[in-house]
């Protein structure tokens, strides 16, 4: 480093180590995702709606087959919005398996069956909640 | 415990060994992370999966109900690990697609 750096008067060579350290500081903040409040806010709006939601299969998918169409409406868009976020790709892949692998799911089989059991329905529920809240905890992980 | 849940536990812990096989199929480098990942999904996994068994077992819910609730599971699982442990997607769906059919498979032979 000596060598490599020895032609540079004491000056210049401040100069370019606080330059090296400025790149380095700046090339280690863009490796973490940065807080996203609309990431926040989507699961708090859609995480109480959807479980609401999916508390009443009990009852007829005919009453509430607006409602399901709405709600995945807002997943995907939701899941769109994550997935335009810089270094965000793994709460990006969390809303599509939240959508594709268990609220999908969940709403095809209340449509085929008309109406769901209540067992089923408490632990789908269940499994719903304690994934939003994992998305949540990593959108509360990122830095503001 | 009544005895169906039993075997059910019984059955589940015996596949713990099998875990990490599963894991070998797909990994080589950074095992440990991964065996660490495939460890905690199945611990977990396993508590539901044996009262999913159970209301099986009891026909509280049917075969068709079981398959939703055991992939939900699996689905709940992915997106948890997604928030804790940095790992590749596609190396993680193959671990707990496996991970999946192994423990389903056990379930229901004891059921």
């Amino acid at each position: 480093m000596k060598t490599f750096l020895g032609f540079l008067k004491p000056n210049a060579l401040l100069l370019t180590l606080g330059f090296v350290m400025f790149s380095m500081m700046t090339t280690m903040q863009s490796c973490s995702a940065a807080f996203d409040q609309m990431g926040l806010d989507n699961i708090t709006n859609i995480g109480g709606k959807l479980t609401d939601l999916m508390a009443k299969a009990t009852e007829p998918y005919g009453k509430h087959e607006a409602a399901v169409k709405s709600i995945l409406n807002d997943i995907t868009k939701a899941a769109d919005h994550a997935a335009g976020q810089k270094k965000n790709k793994n709460v990006a892949d969390s809303w599509n398996i939240l959508k594709n692998d268990l609220v999908t799911p969940f709403f095809d089989r209340w449509k085929s069956k008309g109406v769901l059991d209540k067992d089923v329905v408490k632990e789908s529920v269940g499994q719903v909640g304690k994934s939003l809240d994992a998305i949540k905890k990593a959108e509360m992980a990122k830095k503001k | 415990m009544p005895d169906k849940q039993v075997k059910i536990k019984q059955a589940l812990d015996g596949l713990d060994e099998q875990v990490i096989g599963i894991v070998g199929n797909f990994v080589k480098r950074r095992r440990q992370d991964y065996e660490a990942a495939a460890k905690k999904l199945h611990e977990n996994l396993k508590k539901d999966a044996a009262r999913y068994a159970e209301k099986l077992a009891d026909k509280k819910i049917d075969a068709e109900d079981f398959d939703m609730l055991m992939q939900g599971r699996m689905a709940q699982l992915k997106i948890e690990l997604l928030s804790e442990v940095s790992i590749s997607k596609s190396k993680f769906d193959g671990i707990a697609g496996d991970l999946l059919k192994l423990t389903v498979n056990t379930v229901l032979t004891v059921v």
